[in-house]
C-alpha cells in the first residue's frame, strides 16, 4: 500500500503537471513527456505531504488520513487536467539530428544502468539510509505517520538527546510527510518506502534536467545533459542516502526550467507551475527559503502585469505549509548566533571567509574523478559548441539569481554558524553542491550551442535565420 | 574564435559522453567499497532488531530514559543513541540526569555486565532483560 500512494501521488501530480505545462515544451514527444512526470514526481509527492501534515495536525493520521489526503490530491489533479489542459499541435519534427545520437543514448544507458547498480548496492548495506536519514528525516516521519498528538514530536527539541546537530524542530517537512502518508497507509514502517521515494526523486531530478534541455535546447544536448549528471559523482552519492538534498536540487531545477519556460510563454498556468514549484521548495529544506524568496521574487518581476496573483496561488500549499510549520516548532535551530553582535563577530573573522570558500571549492573538486569531472566534461562542451549568440545569453542571465541566491545564503550560514566551522562544513557542504548541481548543469548548458546546428542544412531560401534557429539549425 | 567544425563538436559529445558513463562506473565502485567496508554504517539495522521486543513492551506515545555503557567521549556514542532512536520510534528517548528520570528507561549496552547495578546507579530497577545488550527499566523498582 505504501508504494500504491507513492505512484499515486506522481500520478496526480503528473496530471497537474501536464495541466500546467502542456504545449510549452517543443522537442520530440517522448522529451515532453518524460518532463511531465518529472515534474509530476515533484509536485504530487509535495502536495500529497502539505495535505497529510494538515491530516496529522487534525488528529487523524493514520491509514484512512493517508488514503484520503492521496485521493483529494488525485481527484484535484484529474479535475484540473480534465477541465483546463489545453488542446496541443504536435511539434514539428527537427530539420536534422545529431548522427552520432545513438552512441549518447548508448552512453547515457550505460550509465543510468551504473547509477542503478550503485544505488542497489548502498541501499541493501544501508537500508535504514545514512547518518540523517536516521537523525532527521525519517525519524520525524515515524513521529507524523503515528496518529494522535505524536506529530509534536517531529516538531520538537524533546528528540535527539540534546547532542549537537540532532535537534532540528524547525525543518520543513516534505520528505518525512511524504514518507508519513506512505508509512501511514502501509500501517508500518516498512523500509522500502524510503528507498523507492529516494529513487524517485533522484531519477526526477535526472530525467527532468535531460529531458527539459532536450525540449529546451536539442535532443543531444539533453543527451549531454544526462552524461554530465551521470558522471558527477556528488550526486551519484547522494542518491540512496534517504536525505532531502537531492530533492531540494531537484526542485531547485524545476523552478528553474518553468521560469524559463513562463518567461517565453507568458501563460497563466505556467506561472501557477512556477509559483507550485518554488513554493515546495521551501518545504524541503531551509535552503529552499532563500531560493524560494529569490525565485519569486524573479517570477513577479518577469510575469505579465498581475501574473504574481497566479504566481502566488501556485506558491501557495508550499508557503502556508512552512509559515505553520515554523510557528507551531518548539525550539530553535542550534547553529544560527543569538544575537546580531555575535553574527557581526563571526563575519568579521576573515578566516571563516577562506575556511567557508575553501570548502565550496573542495566539494566542488570532489563532484567527480579528475578524470570524468563534470566540470571538465562541461569546459569540454563549451569549447567544442560555443556560446549562443550575446543576445540570448543576456535573455536568459536573470535565470543564475535564485541559485546565485541560494549558494550565497548557504555560503553565509557558514560565516555565521555557532558549530565548529570544520565540522560544519565537512559534514554538509557536498550536500549543498549536489542540490545546486543539476540547476548548474542547466544553466551552463542552455547557454551552449546545440550539436545539431552544425549539422543541419542552410536555411531555406526566404526563410529567416531566426526561424531555422528556432529549429534547432545552424544559420551562418 | 568559435569553432564550426562538426568533426570537433561530434569527437567531444562522444568524449563526454563516454566518460560520463565511466564517471558513474566511477561512483558504482566508490559505493561499493564504501557498503563493503561499511554494512549498517551507523547501526541502524542492528538497532532494530535490538529493540525489536521492547516495541510490545512500551506503549508508541512513551517517552523512554536512555542510559549506556559507553562513554560520551567516545565515536560510538551518539550513532547509538540516534539508531536506538530511530528504532523505538514513535516513542522518544531522553538522557536520564539528575532532572530527567521518566518512569521507563531502556539501557543499550555494549558488552555483558551487571545490568541490576547499572540501573541501579540511575535509580532504576531492572525489568526485563530483552536480550542483545538492551534492559528495559523501571524507576523505583529496585
Amino acid at each position: 500500500m505504501g508504494i500504491a500512494v507513492v505512484v499515486l501521488s506522481i500520478v496526480a501530480g503528473w496530471f497537474l503537471a501536464r495541466a500546467l505545462t502542456a504545449g510549452a515544451w517543443a522537442g520530440p514527444r517522448w522529451a515532453s513527456l518524460l518532463v511531465e512526470v518529472s515534474l509530476g514526481a515533484l509536485i504530487g509527492p509535495g502536495l500529497a505531504s502539505v495535505l497529510f501534515f494538515v491530516v496529522a495536525v487534525a488528529g487523524a493520521a493514520g491509514r484512512g488520513g493517508a488514503l484520503a489526503a492521496v485521493a483529494l490530491v488525485l481527484a484535484v489533479g484529474a479535475g484540473v487536467w480534465w477541465k483546463f489542459t489545453p488542446a496541443v499541435e504536435a511539434a514539428p519534427p527537427a530539420s536534422k539530428g545529431f548522427p552520432w545520437a545513438w552512441a549518447l543514448w548508448i552512453c547515457v544507458g550505460v550509465g543510468l544502468v551504473f547509477l542503478v547498480m550503485d544505488f542497489q548496492t548502498a541501499s541493501s548495506a544501508n537500508p535504514s539510509g545514512e547518518w540523517d536519514a536516521m537523525s532527521i528525516w525519517n525519524l520525524r516521519a515515524r513521529y507524523v505517520a503515528s496518529g494522535g498528538e505524536l506529530w509534536h514530536r517531529a516538531l520538537s527539541s524533546e528528540i535527539g538527546g540534546n547532542l549537537g546537530g540532532a535537534q532540528h524542530p524547525g525543518y520543513p517537512l516534505f520528505l518525512s510527510g511524504f514518507l508519513a502518508t506512505a508509512w501511514s497507509a502501509e500501517g508500518a514502517f516498512d523500509q522500502v518506502v524510503p528507498i523507492s521515494v529516494s529513487l524517485v526523486f533522484a531519477m526526477g531530478a535526472l530525467i527532468l534536467l535531460g529531458a527539459s534541455v532536450a525540449c529546451r535546447k536539442s535532443v543531444a544536448l539533453g543527451l549531454l545533459a544526462w552524461s554530465v549528471l551521470l558522471a558527477s559523482e556528488v550526486f551519484a552519492s547522494q542518491a540512496a542516502v534517504q536525505y532531502s538534498d537531492l530533492l531540494q536540487g531537484f526542485a531547485f531545477l524545476a523552478t528553474v526550467v518553468l521560469l524559463d519556460v513562463a518567461a517565453d510563454r507568458e501563460e497563466p498556468r505556467l506561472w501557477i507551475a512556477v509559483g507550485l514549484a518554488a513554493g515546495l521548495a521551501c518545504w524541503i529544506k531551509n535552503e529552499g527559503i532563500p531560493f524560494t524568496i529569490a525565485a519569486l521574487a524573479v517570477a513577479a518581476w518577469k510575469s505579465p502585469k498581475r501574473g504574481w496573483v497566479w504566481i502566488a496561488l501556485g506558491a501557495a500549499p508550499g508557503l502556508v505549509a512552512l509559515a505553520a510549520l515554523k510557528l507551531m516548532a518548539q525550539g530553535r535551530e542550534g547553529v544560527f548566533p543569538e544575537t546580531v553582535g555575535e553574527a557581526v563577530q563571526k563575519i568579521a573573522g576573515a578566516g571563516r571567509w577562506w575556511q567557508a570558500a575553501l570548502g565550496f571549492g573542495k566539494a566542488v573538486y570532489d563532484a567527480g574523478n579528475p578524470w570524468t569531472h563534470p566540470v571538465v566534461l562541461l569546459v569540454v562542451l563549451a569549447m567544442a559548441l560555443g556560446w549562443v549568440p550575446a543576445a540570448e545569453r543576456r535573455a536568459r542571465w536573470w535565470l543564475w539569481i535564485p541559485v546565485a541566491v541560494t549558494a550565497a545564503a548557504e555560503y553565509g550560514l557558514y560565516l555565521v554558524t555557532t558549530a565548529d566551522l570544520d565540522w560544519h562544513i565537512s559534514t554538509s557542504v557536498s550536500r549543498l553542491v549536489a542540490q545546486l548541481w543539476p540547476s548548474l548543469i542547466w544553466l551552463v548548458l542552455v547557454m551552449l550551442r546545440t550539436p545539431e546546428e552544425f549539422f543541419a542544412a542552410p536555411a531555406a531560401v526566404g526563410e529567416s535565420k531566426p526561424a531555422a534557429r528556432k529549429q534547432g539549425r545552424r544559420v551562418h | 574564435m568559435a569553432n564550426t567544425n562538426p568533426t570537433i563538436v561530434t569527437a567531444a559529445a562522444l568524449v563526454v559522453g563516454v566518460l560520463g558513463a565511466f564517471g558513474a562506473l566511477n561512483s558504482y565502485n566508490v559505493s561499493n567499497n564504501y557498503s563493503e567496508q561499511f554494512p549498517d554504517a551507523y547501526g541502524g539495522g542492528v538497532a532494530q532488531v535490538r529493540f525489536a521486543p521492547l516495541l510490545e513492551r512500551v506503549p508508541p506515545a512513551a517517552t523512554l530514559g536512555y542510559f549506556t555503557d559507553i562513554q560520551p567521549s567516545q565515536k560510538a556514542y551518539e550513532s547509538a543513541f540516534l539508531a536506538a532512536q530511530y528504532a523505538v520510534a514513535p516513542r522518544v528517548l531522553v538522557m536520564v540526569d539528575a532532572k530527567t528520570r521518566p518512569e521507563w528507561a531502556v539501557g543499550n549496552f555494549s558488552r555483558p555486565q551487571d545490568f541490576a547495578a547499572a540501573g541501579a546507579a540511575h535509580g532504576y530497577g531492572t525489568t526485563a532483560d530483552l536480550g542483545n545488550g538492551v534492559v528495559l527499566f523501571h524507576r523505583g523498582a529496585q
